[in-house]
C-alpha cells in the first residue's frame, strides 16, 4: 500500500498539546466517515510539534481527499476556534519536511494599547504584518465569545491608518 | 482559484479587519469577496440583503444593486427564497435552508433559479460547525440542493460563510470537503471557481447596461 504524508498547521488563539490535536483530528474523521472508512484510508497522526503547532498525518494514497477533509472539518479544539490548515501532501517524510514544514511562524508577544476604528485594543501578539488584539469594547467581546475566539485580527497597516487619521 | 464570495469582516458581523482577512486569503491562495455592504477599493465588495418581505427586497435591490460587485440575498424564509430567485438582479441566494427543516429549495425555486441565473449558495461553515445529528440534517439539505441542481440546472455557489480568519478554507480543503459529501470533482470545481467568476462577469456586464438590452461599450 502506497502512503501519503500530509503536513498541517494548527492556527488558533492559543497553543494545543499533541493529545488535544490528535483527539480532535481522529474524532473529526470518525464523525464524518465512520470507523470502517477511517480504517480503509488508514489515517494516523504521526507527528506534532507543540512549539510550532505543526505536524503531519499519514494515510493511504487513495484516502488523501478524505484525510484533508477530516483535517479541514475540525472547527474547534477544547472549546477554542481553530483552523487546521493543510500545508501540502508528499510521498515521503523527508520531502514533506523539506517542502512544507521548514517555514516557521513566529509570534512575538507584545503588549501595547492601540486605537482602531475609534475603539481601544490591546495588541497581544504579532507575526509579520498581522496582529492579534484584545478588544475593550463589550459588543466585540460578545462577538468573539460567540465565535469561540479571544482576539480580533488586524494588520499593522490598519493600526497605522488609524494613527494617520488621528494625526490628521 | 477558489473565489469565496460571502465573508464578513469586522465592519459587519465578523471579528477581523478586512485587511487581515485579505492577508489570510492571500496566504491560502484564494480570492475574497467581502460581503459587508461597503464598497471597498482593494477587494471584491458585496452586499447581503436581509428583507422581511418581497416588497422590502425589491426596494433594497433598487437602491443597492449597482453599487456592489455582487448582490446576496439572506435566504431561509420560503417567501424570500422564492422572491430572490425571481429577480435577475440577485446574484446569490444565501443559505436557503437557514432555520428550516427542509432545504428551502423546492421545484418552483429550482426552476426560477435556473431561469433567472440566480446561484444557490451552500456555505461550508454550516457543515463544519455542525456536529452529530445537526450535521446529518445539514448534509441532507445539501444533497437535496445538489439533486435539484442536477435536475433543473441552476448554479450552486460554495462559500465559506466565514466571520473570522479561522473559518476561511483553501481551494484544496474546500474541494476535499465537497467531494467527501457527494459533489463530483467537476461539480466542486464549478461551484468554487467557475460559478463565482461567472457571477462577477455577469454583474460587470449588467452594470454597463444603460437601458434594457443596451450596453455602453468602451473603446
Amino acid at each position: 500500500m502506497r502512503k501519503r504524508y500530509i503536513a498541517f498547521r494548527v492556527e488558533s488563539d492559543r497553543s494545543f498539546t499533541r493529545d488535544e490535536v490528535v483527539r480532535a483530528i481522529v474524532s473529526s474523521a470518525l464523525a464524518m466517515f465512520g470507523e470502517a472508512k477511517v480504517a480503509e484510508f488508514n489515517l494516523f497522526v504521526l507527528d506534532f510539534d507543540e512549539a510550532e503547532q505543526q505536524g503531519f498525518v499519514v494515510c493511504s494514497h487513495r484516502g488523501v481527499t478524505e484525510a484533508i477533509a477530516s483535517l479541514s472539518l475540525v472547527s474547534e479544539i477544547s472549546g477554542e476556534r481553530v483552523h487546521i490548515r493543510t500545508l501540502g501532501v508528499s510521498g515521503t517524510v523527508k520531502a514533506l519536511k523539506r517542502k512544507f514544514l521548514n517555514r516557521k511562524r513566529h509570534f512575538i508577544n507584545a503588549e501595547s494599547t492601540v486605537k482602531f476604528k475609534g475603539k481601544e485594543f490591546v495588541v497581544v501578539r504579532e507575526s509579520g504584518d498581522c496582529c492579534d488584539a484584545l478588544p475593550c469594547d463589550e459588543e466585540l467581546i460578545k462577538r468573539l465569545k460567540l465565535r469561540k475566539m479571544r482576539f480580533i485580527g488586524v494588520t499593522k497597516s490598519d493600526l497605522r491608518g488609524e494613527e494617520d487619521a488621528a494625526d490628521a | 482559484m477558489f473565489i469565496d464570495l460571502r465573508v464578513h469582516s469586522l465592519n459587519s458581523k465578523g471579528v477581523d479587519s478586512p485587511a487581515r482577512l485579505l492577508e489570510e486569503a492571500a496566504s491560502l491562495g484564494i480570492r475574497l469577496g467581502l460581503c459587508d455592504g461597503i464598497a471597498y477599493d482593494n477587494a471584491l465588495s458585496g452586499v447581503e440583503i436581509k428583507a422581511e418581505s418581497k416588497r422590502a427586497l425589491i426596494k433594497a435591490l433598487r437602491t443597492s444593486w449597482r453599487n456592489f460587485d455582487y448582490v446576496v440575498v439572506h435566504g431561509g424564509e420560503a417567501k424570500i427564497n422564492r422572491a430572490a430567485t425571481q429577480d435577475t438582479r440577485v446574484d446569490i441566494l444565501a443559505h436557503p435552508y437557514l432555520g428550516r427543516r427542509d432545504a428551502g429549495v423546492d421545484v418552483v425555486v429550482a426552476r426560477q433559479a435556473a431561469q433567472s441565473g440566480v446561484a444557490i449558495e451552500v456555505d461550508l461553515q454550516s457543515i463544519i460547525s455542525a456536529k452529530g445529528v445537526a450535521r446529518v440534517r445539514q448534509l441532507q439539505k445539501v444533497h437535496r440542493i445538489l439533486l435539484l441542481s442536477r435536475k433543473y440546472g441552476f448554479n450552486i455557489v460554495v462559500t465559506s460563510g466565514a466571520k473570522s480568519r479561522y473559518e476561511l478554507r483553501g481551494m484544496k480543503e474546500a474541494e476535499a470537503i465537497l467531494t467527501s459529501i457527494g459533489f463530483t470533482a467537476k461539480e466542486a470545481k464549478r461551484a468554487l471557481e467557475e460559478v463565482p467568476r461567472e457571477i462577477l462577469e455577469k454583474k460587470k456586464l449588467a452594470k454597463q447596461e444603460i437601458a434594457r438590452g443596451v450596453r455602453l461599450v468602451e473603446d
